[in-house]
């Protein structure tokens, strides 16, 4: 039901038109013809189409206070292949590891913006909540940072009395509900086959999230930088799109 | 729309590539992210059933200072005020072993270099922080700003 209404996409549509009229020899022969048109290379072929690898460097993040952990004794062991070490007991993230997890992460995001999904940003922390709901406004997707009534993926058409088109992408900036539960609607997107983008924190378990960030979680300016770089990678996934849509209208 | 709900079995992508080739799913109708995901799989498998990672000790994070450190602290010195806002603030610890390092290199024997440097330190006026007085904001045209402006904050008790 919720892929169904995508059937009729343009940009879709688009992308499967172009793919069965891209074979090499005949761009080969367009660049012999006297009006050159530019190579237009598929974006999922290219590793960075949205150049989503110049928006931070790992500097930045160390400067955002993204390699602290918390102490030894709440460390899940799933985190253990992320950790560069202990410092006196608080542990600290390896920034080269986080900052690969988190340009795959980043170039998803535009991915799926460029593509016209929509990205809901999940949030429990009370002190980030206005950050990020600030963050979804300005790039227009939706945020969900308030307490998590069961069944608004599962159960959504009963709950909503409509049919009801989920997220595509959920983008959790932090995946406990408090210091003890997970998120449900980690699980619950899961079942609903929509991928998650998670930041996971030394206390958190990974294995559900589809793409795992290892970082900070909870100290405001982290939030800040985490918003800031997934605002910008969907801004250019939509510029992207609204140039694709006015190339090919 | 046919789905697989059974969130502990594989993946999202091997539910849905399952769906695909049985049948249950036209290609038409398969998710957005499918193709995105294809492309730029995770590092990891997001499987519930992982098995856990190798169990090595966790590395130990620690520097030669903190042997200097640790003499300072023992002796309870070193724990001074820091000035959060301020991102440049050194803190009381970091110019104990500047100075330490510094009477070292001068040659003072090893028994008095913890005293010595305390003392140092304590003596040098503190680095001048105008910003803890008021706190300044971005905008001048802010609200905030014109009443921190106005703001007598020195005689706030007094009686008119």
């Amino acid at each position: 039901m919720i892929s169904r209404s995508f059937n009729r996409h343009p940009l879709k549509l688009g992308f499967t038109f172009r793919r069965h009229n891209s074979t090499a020899p005949a761009q080969l022969q367009e660049t012999t013809s006297e009006d050159v048109t530019p190579l237009k290379i598929n974006p999922l072929e290219h590793p960075d189409y949205f150049q989503v690898h110049n928006l931070f460097t790992v500097k930045d993040l160390f400067d955002a206070r993204v390699h602290c952990g918390h102490k030894e004794g709440s460390l899940n062991d799933y985190m253990r292949p992320y950790l560069y070490g202990s410092r006196l007991g608080h542990l600290m993230f390896d920034l080269d590891i986080t900052a690969k997890h988190l340009r795959r992460a980043l170039n998803f995001t535009a991915h799926i913006a460029y593509r016209g999904g929509i990205i809901c940003f999940f949030n429990r922390n009370a002190l980030n909540c206005h950050t990020v709901e600030k963050t979804a406004k300005e790039c227009g997707e939706y945020a969900h940072t308030r307490f998590w009534r069961g069944g608004i993926f599962t159960n959504a058409n009963h709950q909503f009395g409509a049919v009801t088109r989920l997220p595509d992408l959920c983008i959790f900036l932090n995946t406990q509900n408090n210091i003890l539960n997970q998120h449900t609607a980690v699980r619950d997107s899961a079942k609903m086959l929509i991928p998650t983008i998670g930041i996971v924190d030394t206390n958190c378990n990974p294995n559900l999230i589809t793409y795992p960030v290892p970082g900070n979680d909870d100290t405001p300016v982290a939030i800040e930088l985490y918003c800031k770089l997934f605002k910008e990678a969907i801004l250019r996934g939509k510029a992207e799109r609204v140039k694709f849509l006015q190339e090919n209208a | 729309m046919a789905s697989s709900r059974l969130e502990r079995i594989g993946t999202i992508l091997t539910r849905v590539e399952g769906l695909l080739t049985k049948g249950g799913m036209k290609p038409d109708d398969r998710p957005l992210w499918f193709d995105v995901y294809r492309a730029f799989p995770p590092f990891a498998e997001p499987r519930v059933a992982k098995p856990k990672p190798e169990i090595k000790p966790i590395r130990q994070i620690l520097y030669q200072e903190d042997i200097i450190r640790a003499k300072f602290h023992s002796k309870g010195l070193g724990m001074g005020a820091v000035n959060i806002l301020n991102p440049n603030s050194e803190p009381q610890i970091k110019r104990l072993i500047k100075q330490y390092e510094k009477l070292k290199s001068e040659g003072v024997p090893d028994e008095e270099l913890v005293e010595k440097s305390a003392a140092m330190v304590a003596s040098e006026p503190r680095p001048e922080n105008k910003s803890s007085k008021i706190p300044k904001t971005d905008n001048p045209e802010s609200v905030t700003s014109k009443v921190l402006a106005e703001a007598d904050l020195k005689n706030i008790f007094s009686e008119k």
